[in-house]
């Protein structure tokens, strides 16, 4: 994937082909940044000019900025998450100034859940997680087509069930 | 002995016609406890709220002192008799509440399940599938105690929630029913692993004389051998266990081929007890007399107190303490009032340390560690063989000139216990004492060079044989235990070290890794640095490795993978090849299932970047 240049090594292993998520993931956190910041901006910047009191920039301006931030990374946010299935195990990778990488053994998962709130519904989006035993282990994979986390539900389901059996 | 001989002898009889056969046998054996109805003690209600009477009366007697006369006179105006006349209702409609419960709290033994039953209004039945016994442990509280009084508690594989009370019994009884409900389980246990038809003869023969044979090793070496050892002082003690060791793994070598040691917990094949046979497995829960085994180490209580008294904690609480009391002399109410909270809240930690530490003691029995402790809620658990996913040692700086340290483990079924009470495998000794302890649980680390390792993650600094730690261009994020940050690899373990003022050194197991995590931040990556963390269940363990240099970081990453990937496929072939039937692989299957009946959890924190001491 395109974005994944630049990430160093160490978040690449073997140059391995990827797999992304789907760019529609892009628009639905655009809608919910624009929700969380957008709206109390915009009610910010109507008080603002209703009331002419400056000290209202203020909190305005405060909240406005992780939102503009946020807004500005979110593509590459989203262009930087990726899987790759492996013999073993599922690699996920996330971030770009805090990069994690997240090695899940098929062997050690628990339960798959898909998950899919109304907006990602509407764009046709699926949220697949993984867990195992660990509870600090957080993985998951937002913005995945419904038949992609359906497949990989499946495969991973079946690949944990060969592989725990024995421990 | 004989007993379980006999045990062996009827296993193997049910087991080669039918695999139907077994679960009767056990079903046989359950009914044998009756599947009759048995009752608590009927004190138990009034133990169980007694913390609750006592609250309504101080509330009564504080609300009364307030205006003493007035409710004098109110009562005098009532009249006295409809005063008493009403406590009497009270009392009888309590007496008459706590008739009821014990009348309607019941459990049972039955067909492969524990039941228990209680609840007047709301009734509630909890139920344990036998096969997921994990332990059974004697919890007695101080006011139960005097009263001859026992609560059993019954562990079994799943969440933090899943151990069920039988409170109270008493102390014959409650032996007797931990009897009964550890041979239900073994039986259920076996009735669930016991092999097809077509694989009986040989699983039958082959692991059979290896179950025999190590059973006796065991026995002979460890059980007997050892009682006598024992009194001849620590010393003798470890001589034995090293002897009991070699022979246990002789009877192995010849009858299980291929020592699949890989992928089972902290323990290993051809260790001292861990191997449970299908065969041995039932004898070896009969034949757990507690009494008889030797003593592993205990702690005494002088080196309890003493090491509180080095504790962080007591310092901080006593410091707290001295503020207080000098801001109040000064005038200075609300600075006295508001450190409080820390007097109480350090006060409250050393406090409870003590209460749960005190008197403790570990024994090695066939079925795994014994530990019991506690001064006023006696406490005595059995840390199955196997179910020891990891442990870690730490040591405060006051500690450090005494050499002492404290060993806690990571155990499936006891979940992240808030206080992890349960979790703590020895409160504090010297390091011979934790060699021991780790070793009943860890037998993987008795291998030489092991533990050589170990000794070496908890004293040494920067550069050290096996280490691999952060590299000097770390120091700038991590100024104070750069040097002690590290890890080191065994076939099976992997040791890590850290901790600047607070030193831990903890051991895991390869295949017991539920996760990997690299992370880097910005200011990482710019010198070239990333942190690994290793994912276990919840518990007292945590597994992170800041700051590696990034090559050592993702060599650990892709190398833990691989040999986590390992242990499973091998644990997997043990399994799947009856005829080389490898005891261990059943204890990994066993604690495999613990793991996996865990219930889902909010995530925790073991992985969040943090500052280390």
């Amino acid at each position: 994937m395109g974005d994944f240049r630049g990430q160093g090594v160490l978040f690449d292993p073997d140059g391995a082909d990827w797999r992304g998520v789907s760019p529609k993931l892009i628009t639905v956190r655009l809608i919910v940044i624009g929700v969380w910041f957008g709206l109390p901006v915009i009610g910010g910047l109507v008080a603002l000019v209703i009331f002419r009191h400056w000290w209202i920039a203020l909190p305005t301006a405060a909240w406005a900025a992780p939102g503009a931030w946020a807004a500005w990374l979110n593509a590459r946010l989203v262009r930087a998450i990726g899987y790759l299935e492996r013999e073993d195990d599922l690699l996920i990778r996330k971030g770009i100034l805090f990069r994690q990488l997240t090695v899940v053994p098929y062997g050690r998962l628990q339960y798959i859940d898909i998950n899919a709130g109304p907006l990602d519904r509407a764009f046709g989006l699926a949220k697949l997680s993984l867990n195992t035993a660990a509870g600090s282990l957080n993985a998951s994979l937002p913005g995945l087509a419904p038949d992609e986390a359906a497949r990989l539900r499946d495969r991973l389901s079946a690949l944990g069930q060969a592989r725990m059996a024995g421990l | 002995m004989r007993p379980e001989a006999k045990g062996r002898a009827d296993r193997r009889r049910a087991s080669a016609l039918e695999p139907g056969r077994g679960q009767e046998a056990g079903a046989k054996a359950a009914s044998a406890a009756g599947p009759a109805w048995r009752r608590l003690h009927p004190a138990t209600p009034y133990l169980r709220s007694w913390g609750v009477i006592l609250a309504i009366i101080a509330v009564g007697l504080f609300n009364m002192a307030e205006n003493l006369a007035d409710a004098l006179d109110a009562a005098g105006r009532l009249g006295w008799h409809w005063l008493a006349l009403g406590l009497a209702a009270v009392l009888a409609v309590a007496f008459a509440w706590a008739f009821c419960w014990w009348r309607r709290a019941r459990f049972r033994l039955a067909e492969g399940v524990l039941e228990l039953v209680t609840g007047v209004v709301f009734r509630q039945r909890r139920t344990v599938r036998l096969d997921r016994v994990e332990a059974v442990d004697t919890v007695r509280p101080l006011v139960p105690r005097l009263m001859g009084l026992v609560k059993l508690r019954v562990e079994s594989a799943g969440g933090s929630d899943s151990a069920v009370e039988l409170a109270y019994l008493k102390v014959s009884d409650a032996a007797r029913w931990r009897r009964e409900i550890l041979q239900a389980a073994a039986s259920a246990r076996q009735a669930a692993e016991a092999p097809g038809p077509g694989e009986t003869e040989a699983a039958v023969t082959g692991a059979g004389m290896a179950g025999d044979a190590a059973g006796d090793a065991i026995w002979d070496g460890a059980g007997d051998g050892a009682g006598d050892g024992a009194a001849a002082g620590p010393a003798g003690g470890a001589a034995v266990r090293e002897r009991a060791d070699r022979t246990a793994a002789k009877a192995f070598e010849g009858a299980a081929g291929d020592q699949t040691a890989s992928g089972i917990g902290l323990s290993s094949a051809g260790a001292p007890g861990p191997p449970k046979s299908v065969e041995t497995q039932v004898g070896e829960l009969l034949g757990d007399s507690d009494a008889r085994a030797p003593e592993l180490f205990a702690v005494p209580t002088a080196r309890v107190l003493a090491s509180m008294a080095l504790s962080i904690w007591v310092w901080l609480a006593v410091a707290a303490g001295v503020a207080a009391v000098a801001m109040l002399i000064g005038g200075e109410l609300d600075i006295a009032a508001g450190l409080l909270p820390v007097v109480f809240g350090a006060g409250g930690v050393i406090w409870g340390r003590l209460m749960s530490d005190f008197g403790f003691a570990a024994k090695q029995t066939s079925r795994g560690l014994t530990l019991s402790h506690g001064l006023t809620t006696r406490v005595s658990q059995t840390i199955a063989n196997g179910r020891v996913l990891a442990v870690t040692l730490s040591q405060g700086p006051l500690w450090r000139r005494f050499g002492w340290w404290r060993a806690q483990m990571l155990v499936a079924g006891y979940g992240a216990d808030s206080e992890q009470k349960q979790s703590v495998l020895v409160p504090v000794a010297d390091r011979e004492t934790v060699r021991r302890a780790i070793w009943a649980v860890a037998p993987a680390l008795a291998q030489p060079g092991a533990w050589e390792l170990v000794t070496s993650a908890m004293d040494s600094r920067g550069a050290a044989p096996g280490f691999t730690g952060e590299p000097a261009r770390a120091r700038l994020f991590d100024p104070f235990a750069w040097k002690r940050e590290a890890f080191a690899l065994t076939e099976e373990m992997l040791v890590l070290r850290g901790g600047w003022l607070m030193r831990t050194a903890t051991v895991l197991h390869h295949g017991r890794i539920q996760g990997i995590e690299l992370s880097q931040g910005p200011w990482d990556r710019r010198r070239d640095l990333a942190s690994v963390c290793l994912h276990l269940p919840s518990g007292p363990v945590s597994a992170v490795i800041p700051h590696l240099g990034g090559a050592d970081a993702w060599a650990l990453v892709e190398g833990e993978a691989a040999r986590l990937n390992a242990a499973m496929r091998a644990a997997l072939a043990a399994r799947d090849q009856p005829a080389h039937d490898q005891p261990a692989a059943h204890a990994a299957a066993d604690a495999q299932e613990s793991v996996e009946q865990r219930s889902p959890r909010a995530p925790d924190s073991a992985c969040l970047p943090r500052f280390r001491w």
